[in-house]
């Protein structure tokens, strides 16, 4: 059976579309009409997004109470733990302050906060990323850290529009940034995200000893991330006698799935 | 203006769905592609060419929220709907239950499979490891699995909701000798 004349016509008119589209996609002159779009759209999801995070919310509170009251426990726990360890660093810092003042230390920060809103996430599936309000237009751009609650550093920008930009998070597999693990060595490492389901340092030498709960922060060894950004602590790792390489699993306190206020660490 | 309002109130909460409430559902409700039932709805309520049209424009909306370079989900919605619009001239030509099922399941099918491709390609150009793909592929079967049951599950729910309220899905034949 012949296709109807109304369907080829149709064909021409979606292909020329098409094609007319990409053409002025490549001179640069949709630009504006993608900034009216996105302009449009970015309330509306917002809105969504904080309501949809709500009920969420809810929910979880709800169904999770149980498990509350079990990490109610273990937290007072580590909360002990912590106090100890605070007051040893009090003593440690009240050193450095005097030893800073007899250096005449300057203080060199580099990075500034700036605090975005997400929106969303990305709608091609590929990776574990979230879109977030602020773009070119707040001088964002792509390799800037993003931290989350508690300043645990939850990803790093890939890609920036006119108003809006893309963090891809840890824990996506195309993910990896540069750690170190805080114990007597300061080993480094590299910090790989597992399908979006947790976080690795793979190849960190058999010499090296590890050891549950210790931190890991970034290294600084890359330009646009600054140095012991927290990311979270050593839950477990894996050791074998014929292997030459060991691998970690990290712990982070951030829940990647309800993130809704960041800081983008900005260089001054 | 009231026609406008109402596409523009349909546009955004379609885009608000995709971006803001699909990707935080639990795992398995994720999968249901909701975008994909409503035009294949408009497909089968209005005409085909009417769903191409608003594929091309929620391909083009959902290309401003994506990682991927300009114009990947707008080929993907186009290249679907554009061979779905073929195949309902040829096979599917009424607009039976079974038909409906059928469009869902073949639209499912041919969207993922553009799908698989590009983000095939994207993990292939930003990480060469076979492990990878092998891990990607076997969870995108799986999605693929959930997404066709659930898209013909609500497909079904919302035909046999429409066929209540609505006299445009009742069965009937389309001639397509006169055109």
């Amino acid at each position: 059976m012949p296709l109807p004349k109304k369907y080829t016509k149709f064909s021409v008119v979606v292909v020329a579309s098409l094609s007319l589209l990409f053409f002025l996609y490549w001179l640069g002159l949709l630009n504006p009409v993608r900034d009216f779009f996105v302009f449009l759209t970015k309330p509306v999801v917002s809105k969504v997004y904080s309501f949809s995070n709500w009920v969420g919310d809810g929910y979880l509170n709800l169904k999770s109470k149980k498990e509350l009251s079990a990490e109610n426990k273990v937290l007072k726990e580590e909360l002990s733990l912590l106090i100890k360890e605070k007051s040893q660093f009090l003593t440690e810092k009240e050193e450095n302050t005097f030893l800073r003042d007899q250096l005449q230390y300057k203080n060199n920060e580099r990075f500034s906060p700036l605090i975005a809103k997400i929106i969303g996430k990305v709608t091609d599936e590929s990776q574990n990323a979230l879109i977030i309000d602020r773009g070119l237009q707040d001088n964002l751009r792509i390799g800037l850290p993003v931290l989350g609650e508690n300043n645990y550093l939850i990803g790093k920008i890939i890609k920036v529009e006119q108003k809006i930009a893309i963090v891809l998070l840890l824990n996506d597999d195309l993910s990896k940034i540069s750690v170190k693990i805080q114990n007597q060595k300061n080993i480094i490492g590299v910090l790989q995200g597992e399908f979006g389901l947790g976080l690795t340092i793979k190849m960190i030498p058999m010499t090296q000893l590890l050891k549950e709960g210790d931190i890991v922060v970034t290294s600084g060894q890359e330009t646009t991330i600054p140095e012991n950004l927290l990311i979270g602590q050593i839950k477990s790792y894996k050791t074998s006698p014929e292997d030459l390489f060991q691998e970690a699993t990290v712990g982070s306190l951030i829940d990647f799935n309800n993130i809704t206020v960041v800081n983008v660490l900005q260089p001054k | 203006m009231w026609k406008i309002s109402k596409f523009i109130l349909f546009v955004l909460s379609i885009v608000a769905w995709e971006v803001a409430i699909r990707p935080f559902l639990p795992s398995i409700w994720s999968n249901l592609n909701l975008s994909l039932i409503v035009l294949i709805i408009i497909g089968f309520v209005y005409s085909v060419e009417l769903a191409t049209v608003n594929a091309l424009f929620f391909g083009f909306l959902f290309d401003l929220y994506s990682v991927l370079p300009f114009g990947t989900i707008l080929l993907t919605y186009g290249l679907t709907f554009f061979l779905l619009n073929r195949l309902f001239y040829k096979f599917l030509t009424n607009k039976s239950l079974y038909s409906f099922i059928g469009m869902t399941g073949l639209v499912t099918l041919l969207f993922s499979s553009w799908q698989y491709c590009y983000l095939i390609i994207h993990f292939f150009y930003n990480k060469k490891e076979d492990i990878l793909w092998t891990e990607f592929s076997r969870q995108f079967a799986v999605g693929f699995l959930w997404q066709l049951g659930l898209n013909c599950l609500f497909g079904l729910f919302f035909f046999v909701l429409l066929n209540y309220f609505s006299r445009r899905f009742k069965a009937v034949y389309i001639d397509t000798i006169k055109n």
